[in-house]
């Protein structure tokens, strides 16, 4: 066409370079953001759906409270548009995490790949007894590759009997009719690999980790046969149409809707009964099994019973004879003991008695020897001694004799002398008198001879006293006898007189006596008398006589009898001697023969002994064997009882089975399924609703960035065109059409705009992305991020801008184009100069210093620059406080939720093991000021349209109130009371579920179970959703009631409560334990997302501003190169040259940060509700210091401008300026 | 019937509440082939005829008629290829454009022509076949004008307006361009109408149209003019 003229369009490029750039740079920054943030989002979208499609996720899920069949599952893929069917079963199970234990929901790998997770590192399973895990276990316990893991069911095994040993053995089982729990073959696994769950992508940090996702805390996968299940926990479908549709698009979800109702209708009910049935069926004949096997079993017991009863009793016999016999044994033995006990005791006795004796006939054969030998000593001493005594005797008795001779002599005398008165009395006594006085006589000698015997005696005793020496020891006898025979004397003397015979005879002769022979018969009497005693005295003598004679004799024979003796003493002694030889020859033989049979004996005994040992021995084992007999017997005993009594239990037990099964049986509810698409996948939902919410903000910004490009290219496209004016005048007065001079305009701006768009293009389907997987990774974990190219707004984007920059552009023109080219090659008129209103008030004009008053002047003369700076810096500083304002609303969000919202300390939720003792303990401690039972669970809301959102219940029980635990307040601050059938819910999720109290809302819990809650208001929360209500509507719905978590204040300091808490989380009781306090201190790390969006807004800001006031205030300055050229002839230095321009900058800064300060605000609460965070209800919270900083920030930026525009102040060439057409 | 025909031309500024007139009632005529010279004061309305007869303003009231086609009732589109095709226009301040080259700026004006002239043929023409790669900042004053003159003969065009061609020139240099004027009139036939407030260059037009107040006080046409070359002032 014309090359002159298009190299004066591209000339007109390369000589406006600071506004060329200016266009591009907003073009670029405009597109960029408006496809950017679109991009980022639909790679988010686009990379989940390669995710999903290259793991099979499922597109929709099917799952029974009863379990699901091969039968299930070939119905599902017979349906049309399914492409696949398949089970996979889930078991739930503890694993050791983190000092407590942690939730783990455990799946089986596919055959088909179906919902496969992708693998980071290592390896799937491909062995029983390895495991795949993902990666917040591994972060958890700090565990790697190669690791063993354990898994703790969480059910108990089923009850099973015990098989007994020995005998008896019995075995009843009966299964649970109704839905058999999926359950683990093996609790120690192998690490095997690291993979990402394609059902669940959260990446578990920030925001999402408010979001309740589900209710364990890992997922594990393991091969199927580590899995022992009848049935399949869901059956997942795949579609046949669907992979190359994006799983977030319209058409998605109408297929999927479509298939879902399909099963809905066709398929559903039909199964439902079906299993049902099936169930039915199989539990009758289960039971029905059961019972035969219970009876069989039993019989068969019964029999075992008798039989090991009758062992038993034989056992008993056997063993009580046994007994018997060994008793007998025993006393045998004892016997036998007994026996050669005395034998012994007898041998020893006798070899004792033997010895003894042998020592005892030696000792007294020595004896006797000695004996003999002192007998011949004392034979011979006696013979010595009798030869002495014979002597001595002899001589005595000659002694004696001499003296008896003596004595009788004297008697004699004494009688003849009495005799011869006597008679010569007599003589002269008359006849008659004679035999009275023989008789007197008689009796007088009768009675006087004692004394005559007496006297003698004593005068011999005296005698024999007299001889004896005075210290003989006689003395005191002889004394004695003398004495008494002293007293004999003077007795017999006293009877004598008294003597009755005597007086008699006296008396008789005394009566035949004459009178006068009274003194005869005193003298007969005396003669008598002396009579008497003589005869005494002689027969005493002759008793003496006789008696020594006898004596004599006597101590003769003795001697002689000594002698005798001592001879045969001597006899004896040979005797003896020859005895004692004898004896002692005898002795040493019989010694000999003793010992010889003691020794024998000794041997005797010796082998008898031997024999008892061994029979002692038999006897022990026999005794041990009846003991071991005895053991067996008791244990026999002991375990039959047992048995029996386990048998009795096991039978009562599996009749309570029976029955059990029966009255599960008759409860089987009707089979209900759930059919489920990827929505019920929290993490998919909330990429939907994340992308969504950010899209919503990338409405917004490109709408700013939109208005500030058209803004911004119609300024100084309108620039210039005034500047090229005459250039245009030209161009008209040469023939070039308007189109031409249009086109030249429109190309530079194309041109501009177009390189812009390119840029933007880039940076939005590059950077911007880059930046936002950024973001995105801190939610979610996708491996492979792609990143697309979307037609709609790869093309629409600049197309978008270049339509509104060159729109923006042909409006400069038009005005101009407007004119003729005459007019235009005239110069334009200035404006009018235009009256401030502040000129109305002239005592406050007149005040203002001149310069000032031409600044104010020239700030309202251009008033579509006035407009556009001030809309640029409110533009700027609203973006500013907006960015500051979401950091600090998220910052508020801290004490709000966790001083006011949750006014515990800490929450605790026990295992369901033995809760109630748990929370009896926790109220005990020291640490704990107050406590609050509640009961906590993980429930589904399903709202209108099928949304479903996860929130936290929270059941009060009757007579508690949350006061003091939850703050509890509506929209305007005023406080709510929980009460019956009058639940609270958070209002976020009332948001989500599109719900408004009050109202009913369908909630869904762990089991499945679905009820209608009335929800009688809305409370106001930042992070978390929760559902507060009463037992008594829990009970209304769900049933038992029993608390399984606490809320409590603690006393202690809130430095040492999160290590309180995590005390109380390793107890085994103890599922979790949460510190509000670690919340808080944890609060900032879970906002990072929130940190990158504050910096993109600041970053744009500035972009903004500067964009802004550099084109502004370039476009002002060329506008008035003429005047600031003549002021600078006048002679205004570079410095107040500046002064003059900036004045009035600022002075436009500081109203459009007027502005934007409330404008901030209201963007920020606009962008709070756009960005819509997953659970998350942030409040808009604006610190006066981020007002205080915005407003700083862009008076910097402006201040920045103003140093950029001084220089180009400085260039103003005075002399060119002036020399200008115009 | 002249070839070019000025009638009761009215041109109206309304600006406020005044309307002030450029031209009133302003008519002349001017056949073809000839060089007119229009004098006037400043402000008498010679800017404003020329204008309104290049297609480049537009009259209030009044009649032009150029080769007896009525420019006054053009549409804006026929101005335009009016303006391409039967105009040249050399102005006062030359309105070269500053990023072309000399040659370039006579090429911008041939080659939407349809029977231009070679650009760099009339360059040499008006002598600057040395300075055809110089942008305008580098030509002087002189130099300038005859890029423009180029530019406009380039054209081929019908007419030749020239307002104040030599206002921004010194002696000699406007008398050459003036000189170089007069010889393509001459030369080419074409119709050349020179604005000046120098009554000293009367001599050298055909016919002479003065101005005064927006109005054409007098036509005085000439019959032999004056070659440029002898007329001193």
């Amino acid at each position: 066409m014309n090359t002159a003229y298009r190299k004066d369009v591209r000339r007109t490029i390369a000589g406006h370079k600071k506004r060329f750039f200016s266009l591009l740079i907003i073009a670029a920054l405009g597109v960029a953001m408006f496809t950017g943030l679109q991009a980022s989002c639909r790679d988010l979208r686009l990379s989940a759906d390669a995710l999903f499609d290259s793991q099979k996720l499922f597109d929709i899920r099917v799952q029974s409270t009863l379990g699901l069949t091969d039968a299930d599952v070939a119905a599902l893929a017979a349906l049309d548009g399914v492409a696949e069917a398949e089970g996979g079963v889930s078991v739930t199970a503890d694993t050791p995490a983190q000092g407590g234990t942690g939730k783990a929901e455990v799946r089986t790998l596919s055959d088909t790949g179906l919902n496969q997770p992708y693998l980071l590192e290592g390896s799937l399973p491909e062995q029983s007894g390895q495991i795949a895990v993902t990666q917040k276990y591994l972060d958890d316990t700090g565990a790697a590759l190669g690791d063993t893991l354990t898994l703790i069911p969480e059910e108990p095994e089923e009850e099973q009997e015990q098989p007994s040993a020995d005998e008896e053995d019995w075995d009843v089982q009966v299964e649970d009719t109704g839905a058999a729990e999926p359950a683990l073959a093996r609790t120690a696994f192998t690490i095997t690999g690291l993979v990402l769950d394609p059902m669940d992508v959260n990446s578990g940090g920030t925001a999402s980790a408010f979001r309740v996702s589900s209710n364990t805390d890992y997922t594990f996968f393991v091969l199927a046969q580590d899995i022992d299940s009848e049935v399949y926990t869901a059956v997942y479908l795949r579609l046949a149409d669907t992979a190359a549709l994006n799983c977030y698009s319209d058409a998605y979800d109408d297929r999927v809707a479509e298939i879902t109702r399909q099963i809905e209708d066709q398929i559903q009910a039909q199964r439902e009964q079906a299993r049902y049935d099936q169930l039915q069926a199989e539990g009758r004949q289960t039971l029905e099994d059961a019972r035969q096997e219970m009876q069989d079993e039993f019989a068969q017991a019964d029999e075992e019973f008798a039989d090991a009863e009758q062992e038993l009793t034989d056992a008993r016999a056997e063993l009580d004879e046994g007994w018997a016999e060994l008793e007998d044994a025993r006393a045998e033995l004892d016997e036998g003991w007994a026996q050669w006990q005395d034998g012994q005791a007898e041998l020893a006795e006798n070899e004792r008695t033997a010895e003894k004796g042998i020592n005892d006939a030696a000792a007294q054969l020595e004896e006797g020897r000695a004996q003999l030998q002192s007998a011949g000593q004392t034979l011979d001493d006696s013979q010595a001694q009798l030869d002495a005594s014979r002597a001595a005797a002899e001589r005595q008795l000659a002694d004696g004799q001499a003296r008896l001779d003596a004595g009788m002599a004297q008697a004699q005398a004494g009688l003849e002398s009495a005799q011869a008165a006597e008679s010569a009395a007599a003589g002269q006594l008359p006849g008659v008198l004679t035999p009275l006085w023989e008789a007197w006589k008689t009796a007088a000698i009768a009675a006087w001879s004692p004394v005559g015997e007496a006297t003698v005696q004593i005068e011999s005793l005296q005698t024999q006293l007299d001889a004896l020496a005075a210290d003989d020891p006689q003395r005191a006898d002889l004394q004695a006898q003398l004495d008494g025979l002293n007293d004999q004397l003077a007795q017999a003397m006293a009877a004598a007189q008294s003597d009755g015979a005597t007086a008699a005879a006296r008396q008789a002769f005394e009566d035949a006596m004459p009178a006068e022979t009274a003194e005869t018969a005193e003298q007969l009497a005396a003669l008598a008398q002396g009579l008497g005693t003589a005869q005494g005295a002689v027969s005493g003598m002759q008793a003496q006589q006789a008696a020594f004679d006898e004596q004599a004799a006597a101590a003769r024979a003795q001697l002689d009898a000594a002698q005798a003796q001592i001879d045969a003493g001597r006899a004896e002694l040979e005797e003896g001697w020859r005895q004692l030889n004898d004896g002692l020859a005898a002795l040493d033989e019989q010694a000999a023969e003793i010992r010889g049979q003691i020794a024998q004996g000794k041997t005797e005994l010796q082998d008898s002994l031997t024999e008892l040992q061994d029979g002692e021995a038999d006897y022990a084992d026999g005794l041990a064997e009846l003991q071991d007999g005895e053991t067996d017997y008791a244990d026999g005993l002991a375990e039959y009882q047992q048995n029996k009594q386990d048998y009795a239990e096991a039978r009562a037990e599996a009749e309570q089975q029976l029955a059990d099964g029966e009255a599960e049986l008759a409860d089987l509810e009707m089979t209900q399924w759930y059919v489920q698409d990827r929505t019920s996948l929290s993490s998919y939902s909330s990429i939907q609703s994340d992308t969504a919410s950010i899209e919503a903000l990338g409405v917004m910004f490109p709408i700013i960035f939109f208005t500030v490009a058209v803004l911004i290219s119609l300024t100084s496209v309108t620039r210039m065109v005034e500047e090229e004016r005459g250039l245009i005048g030209t161009y008209k007065a040469l023939g070039f059409g308007s189109g031409a001079i249009y086109g030249k305009y429109l190309t530079y701006a194309t041109t501009a705009c177009g390189l812009g768009a390119l840029a933007g293009e880039a940076g939005g389907y590059l950077l911007m992305p880059l930046f936002m997987r950024y973001i995105f990774r801190q939610m979610y974990t996708i491996p492979r991020y792609l990143l697309g190219f979307d037609i709609g707004f790869g093309l629409g984007g600049p197309a978008l801008f270049l339509a509104g920059m060159l729109g923006a552009t042909a409006l400069a023109c038009r005005s101009e184009l407007h004119q003729t080219p005459a007019a235009l090659m005239r110069p334009k008129s200035p404006r009018a100069g235009s009256r401030v209103l502040l000129e109305r008030i002239p005592w406050l004009w007149n005040r203002i210093r001149f310069l000032n008053k031409v600044t104010i002047r020239n700030l309202f003369r251009y008033k579509k620059r006035l407009a556009m700076t001030v809309f640029g810096i409110a533009g700027c500083t609203a973006l500013m406080v907006c960015g500051l304002g979401l950091h600090d609303s998220v910052v508020a969000m801290m004490p709000l939720q966790y001083e006011q919202y949750y006014q515990y300390d800490l929450l605790v939720a026990g295992t369901g093991e033995d809760d109630p003792a748990l929370l009896d303990r926790l109220a005990a401690d020291a640490a704990v000021e107050a406590i609050q039972p509640v009961y906590m669970e993980t429930v589904t809301l399903l709202g209108a349209d099928g949304h479903e959102e996860s929130v936290q219940l929270v059941v009060f029980p009757d007579g508690a109130s949350p006061e003091g635990w939850y703050g509890l307040v509506d929209a305007a601050g005023q406080p709510l009371t929980l009460a019956d059938g009058q639940a609270v819910l958070t209002r976020n999720a009332a948001q989500l579920l599109g719900f408004s109290a009050p109202g009913s809302l369908t909630v869904r819990d762990t089991q499945l179970r679905e009820a209608q809650v009335a929800v009688g208001a809305l409370t106001e929360n930042c992070l978390g959703n929760s559902l507060y209500m009463t037992e008594a509507d829990y009970q209304a719905l769900f049933g038992d009631y029993t608390p399984n978590a606490a809320l409590a204040r603690l006393t202690i300091d809130p430095e040492d409560q999160r290590a309180f808490a995590d005390g109380l989380r390793r107890e085994n009781e103890v599922a979790s334990a949460t510190s509000t306090q670690a919340l808080k201190e944890d609060f900032t790390q879970n906002f990072a997302m929130m940190n990158a969006v504050v910096y993109l807004l600041t970053g744009l800001a500035a972009g903004l501003a500067f964009v802004v006031l550099f084109t502004l205030s370039t476009t002002n300055i060329s506008e008035r190169q003429r005047e600031l050229a003549t002021i600078k002839v006048l002679g205004f230095f570079d410095r107040e040259v500046h002064a003059y321009v900036n004045k009035e900058t600022l002075l436009l800064t500081g109203m459009g940060i007027l502005v934007g300060l409330p404008g901030g605000r209201l963007l920020t609460s606009w962008l709070i509700g756009m960005l819509s965070l997953p659970a998350a209800q942030v409040p808009v919270a604006v610190q006066p210091a981020s007002y205080l900083l915005a407003a700083l920030a862009s008076l910097v930026f402006a201040l920045a401008v103003d140093l950029l525009t001084n220089r180009i102040l400085d260039h103003i060439d005075m002399v060119e300026a002036l020399k200008s057409v115009e | 019937m002249s070839y070019i025909e000025f009638n009761h031309v009215v041109k109206e500024y309304a600006t406020g509440g005044e309307a002030i007139r450029a031209l009133d009632d302003a008519s002349f005529a001017v056949e073809k082939g000839e060089l007119a010279v229009i004098l006037g004061a400043s402000g008498a309305g010679k800017t404003t005829a020329l204008n309104i007869l290049g297609g480049m303003d537009t009259a209030t009231a009044g009649q032009v008629l150029v080769d007896g086609r009525d420019v006054t009732r053009y549409t804006p589109r026929q101005l335009v290829g009016y303006r391409r095709t039967d105009i040249g226009f050399v102005f006062q301040f030359y309105n070269l454009v500053p990023n072309l080259t000399a040659l370039e700026n006579v090429e911008l004006a041939a080659q939407i022509c349809k029977d231009s002239l070679d650009a760099a043929e009339t360059l040499r023409k008006v002598g600057l076949g040395h300075r055809m790669g110089n942008f305008p900042a580098q030509l002087s004053g002189g130099e300038q004008q005859r890029v423009s003159i180029a530019r406009a003969l380039a054209k081929n065009p019908k007419l030749l307006l020239c307002d104040e061609p030599t206002g921004a020139l010194d002696y000699n240099t406007g008398k050459q361009i003036l000189q170089l004027l007069q010889d393509t009139c001459r030369k080419e036939g074409i119709t050349v109408l020179i604005i000046t407030h120098n009554s000293a260059l009367a001599p050298m037009a055909d016919r002479v149209i003065r101005f005064k107040s927006g109005r054409v006080t007098d036509i005085t046409c000439c019959d032999a003019p004056t070659p440029i070359s002898q007329i001193e002032w």
